[in-house]
């Protein structure tokens, strides 16, 4: 899982001695498929065979036959040696990615796409879909038997409902023969629990992680910092005003900003999405922090866990913070709810990290990217203090992974282009990019400069801190008909049609019924095992 | 002469037997011709009409979802004799549905066509920038039912135009709100296909003949006697296809919920087209879709039968 000898870092003085052929290599990049080795080599660091080329930084990028991108682009060769590897990779991705992946990250670097196709002589076709109805494609082609693609990509969470179609590959024993870093604790995921989260499904290995979706806290330090409104929150709760550490803070929080006007409009204390589908992450972070250390979604046996009196506590505190909620919060999906950050509107919100990447720090003309430019920070994840400790949880929802085919006549190749991108190197390559919702989660992001630039420095200590910390969504067999019957009734809470306790009553109903259909088909197996990646670190007071 | 006109006759007889019996035979094998040409456009409409309903009811027999891991074809693994048909008469949430969905027909259709009888009226005679009113009033009808959707998704926001014409606060929800949420879509729904109605009735309208309607001013009908002895009799086949049409499409409303609301809040909006959306590609369940697809077929069929025997009663 690790690469197998020590990385040998270049330096920079080794990297200046080869700039000039770099840059005769990157323009003559065109030219690759001709004179291919010999010309992007010279752009390479001393003992580096591959990688991106042409910028500042770019032996951070760069590989060789020793690492996990080195092995998969050796794979491709040994492959072609033998007449098995395809001229072409078909990959179905969200639209918003696919620029991520195709372009340069900044004029003369080389787009990470380009990169594979210069070593390999693969082609990738890269066929978009709306991020929201990705999944449904991925479904039509598997149950059509189509076999229009080698890869499919979609969220994290339809690992389970991919896997009990039939349409995704176990690629284990490519897992095993070709080593990705995914697991390395220096670079890749700290702990074999989180390796275990994002790359299997009932232990073995089917989900390729190309993103981290893992819910972060940002908020507006530069509002929060103002004496103003320190005066106004200390008189008004009797303490300073600081970043929350529980739920009971945020929701203190979350009163006080309520219908103030602090020079920017009037704002609304609660930033959390509210609505459909985007609101759920929301309640269940919150749930998970119930019980210590965890309350889980389901107990040890598969059964639903949700009319606790703890989970009925929970969607009471849940529904009643909708009142500190913009007022069409239940109509917010992740892009109203960054845009109210953004303008100020909301002093909080816990989403994805991509926010501060297209919301904070100024556009290439030196103008602010919006009104929260300058103003935002991030905090850890709040949770609940159970005697002298606090179980600070978060959650990965979404998060775009990458599944082989079943149906794929080039299993192997597609496997070797997924461990290739989402391998250290090429990955952070692809997290230095401005543009694309793919976002950081392993330890080579957070340690890249280029990476921090985009995703803010404040952030880099954050995430790590918030991925050790996160609980799984549903990712099991029957997990989007599980996550609607809870939502559903959520939303009735929400909106008066139900009591929390009636909501949870109905959705516990619900959820025993799908366990009941899902049972012939291994659904308790897959919740033992999803219970088994849930984090147990707690935190002091 | 006799004798020839008699041979001449029997002559022609025997051509005109000859002809008849080449007709004759050229219709049957013209038929049996006819016959051959139409086959691959029966065999293909068999194809996309009766192939997909037999699958349909086929899976809905079964308790197959593609989560299964086996073809389609392979369902009877699962047979339940029925049991989906059984959950679908106990199923709250389809009932829901099918009552928020009648909401919407009985609310919407009426208001549509009365806008549209009385838009229509104004339109009968000629008067100056008719043509250009004409087109303005039948633009929403062009607009993509999405966006239309869009449109009313932002006027209605707490923040939007409505709420800051209507004096109303930001806290004053439409979309979020059970109730006005329903409202908001009827709203929209009626802006759109309002000139739907209007253009079927006015063609309905100018078909009455005017020689009529003059002889009834001559003997001094009122306007109101007018339109309501002479116009609107003439029109009930009109007003019976148009009222169908906007019924059975307003059943399977889909696309301007489905932006402005997502069938929510919680499932407040959620008409017979979302929930069986929901049902597909949330829940993947698509057996019992086969199963409710089937019911909301015979649904539309017996609004249409009904519609459409009322036409043929008229016409009669």
């Amino acid at each position: 899982m690790t690469d197998k000898t020590s990385q040998q870092e270049p330096t920079r003085r080794a990297f200046l001695q080869t700039s000039t052929a770099a840059v005769a290599a990157t323009g003559l990049g065109g030219l690759g498929n001709f004179i291919a080795t010999p010309v992007f080599a010279d752009g390479l660091a001393a003992g580096m065979t591959g990688g991106p080329t042409g910028f500042e930084g770019a032996e951070r990028f760069q590989y060789n036959g020793e690492m996990s991108e080195g092995r998969a682009i050796e794979g491709i060769k040994a492959l072609q040696a033998a007449g098995n590897a395809p001229q072409k990779i078909r990959i179905l991705l969200p639209e918003g990615t696919i620029d991520q992946l195709k372009q340069p990250f900044r004029d003369g670097a080389t787009a990470p796409i380009d990169v594979w196709t210069r070593e390999t002589g693969v082609e990738i076709e890269m066929v978009g879909a709306p991020v929201a109805d990705i999944f449904k494609k991925v479904i039509q082609d598997v149950t059509t038997t189509g076999g229009s693609f080698d890869i499919y990509t979609g969220p994290w969470n339809s690992t389970g409902d991919l896997v009990a179609s039939g349409g995704a590959y176990d690629v284990s024993e490519f897992v095993e023969k070709y080593q990705p870093d995914w697991g390395d604790p220096e670079r890749g995921l700290p702990t074999q629990e989180l390796v275990k989260l994002l790359y299997t499904y009932n232990d073995k290995f089917y989900p390729i992680a190309l993103d981290g979706d893992f819910l972060t806290w940002y908020y507006l330090k530069g509002i929060y910092d103002k004496p103003e409104v320190q005066d106004a929150f200390a008189s008004e709760v009797g303490r300073e005003l600081v970043a929350p550490n529980t739920w009971k803070e945020h929701d203190e929080i979350a009163k006080f900003f309520t219908g103030k006007d602090f020079g920017n409009g009037t704002m609304y204390g609660n930033g959390i999405l509210m609505s459909r589908f985007w609101g759920l992450p929301s309640f269940y972070m919150r749930l998970a922090s119930m019980d210590t250390p965890n309350h889980h979604f389901f107990t040890e046996d598969g059964e639903p866990n949700l009319n606790t009196d703890l989970a009925i506590q929970c969607a009471e505190e849940h529904v009643r913070s909708l009142e500190w909620s913009p007022p069409d919060a239940l109509s917010f999906t992740f892009v109203e709810g960054w845009s109210s950050l953004w303008n100020l509107q909301v002093p909080s919100i816990c989403t994805y990290t991509a926010i501060a990447k297209f919301g904070d720090g100024n556009k290439a003309d030196g103008s602010k990217k919006s009104n929260a430019s300058g103003l935002m920070a991030t905090h850890n994840p709040i949770g609940r203090k159970h005697g002298d400790h606090i179980n600070r949880r978060s959650i990965l929802h979404y998060s775009i992974s990458g599944w082989v085919s079943s149906t794929s006549q080039n299993a192997e190749a597609a496997y070797l282009f997924l461990q290739w991108l989402s391998s250290t190197r090429t990955f952070s390559l692809i997290m230095a990019s401005p543009t694309g919702y793919l976002d950081p989660m392993q330890q080579a992001n957070f340690d890249e400069p280029l990476v921090a630039s985009n995703y803010q420095q404040y952030a880099m200590e954050t995430i790590p801190y918030t991925v050790a910390r996160s609980v799984p969504g549903i990712n099991f067999g029957g997990q989007t008909a599980l996550d609607n019957a809870l939502d559903e009734e959520i939303q009735a809470a929400l909106t008066g049609q139900k009591t929390a306790k009636q909501a949870m009553d109905a959705a516990q109903g619900k959820w025993e019924q799908i366990i009941r259909r899902q049972k012939r088909k291994g659904i308790v197996e897959a919740i033992q095992a999803s219970r088994k990646t849930w984090p147990t670190i707690v935190d002091p007071i | 002469m006799t004798e020839l006109s008699s041979n001449t006759s029997a002559s022609l007889a025997s051509n005109v037997g000859e002809k008849r019996g080449y007709w004759s035979r050229v219709g049957r094998d013209g038929r049996k011709l006819g016959k051959w040409f139409v086959a691959p456009t029966v065999a293909l409409l068999i194809f996309i009409v009766i192939f997909p309903l037999l699958m349909q009811l086929y899976l809905s027999f079964t308790w197959w979802t593609p989560l299964d891991g086996v073809p389609w074809y392979q369902a009877y693994e699962s047979f339940n004799w029925g049991e989906n048909y059984l959950i679908l008469a106990y199923d709250p949430a389809f009932w829901a549905a099918l009552w928020r969905t009648a909401m919407i027909m009985l609310v919407a259709v009426p208001a549509q066509f009365f806008l549209g009888l009385g838009l229509a009226y104004l339109f009968i005679d000629k008067f100056p920038g008719r043509k250009v009113f004409y087109s303005i009033v039948l633009t929403p009808m062009m607009v993509v039912p999405a966006v239309v959707g869009l449109m009313f998704f932002l006027l209605f926001q707490g923040t939007g135009p409505v709420n800051d014409s209507l004096g109303l606060p930001a806290s004053f929800s439409w979309l979020t709100d059970p109730n006005r949420a329903l409202i908001s879509v009827i709203i929209a729904d009626t802006w759109q296909w309002t000139p739907l109605m209007f253009l079927i009735l006015l063609a309905g309208m100018l078909g009455v003949p005017s020689d009529q309607l003059l002889a009834a001013r001559l003997l001094g009908g009122s306007n109101w006697q007018n339109f309501y002895k002479i116009i609107l009799p003439r029109m009930k086949s009109v007003i019976a296809i148009a009222i169908v049409l906007r019924l059975v499409e307003c059943f399977k409303i889909f696309d301007l919920i489905f932006i402005m609301t997502s069938g929510g809040p919680g499932v407040a909006t959620e008409t017979i087209s979302l929930f069986l959306y929901k049902k597909t590609f949330a829940d993947l369940d698509w057996a019992y879709v086969g199963a409710v697809g089937l019911a909301v077929l015979i649904v539309l069929s017996l609004i249409a039968a009904f519609g459409l025997s009322r036409v043929a009663k008229n016409k009669g």
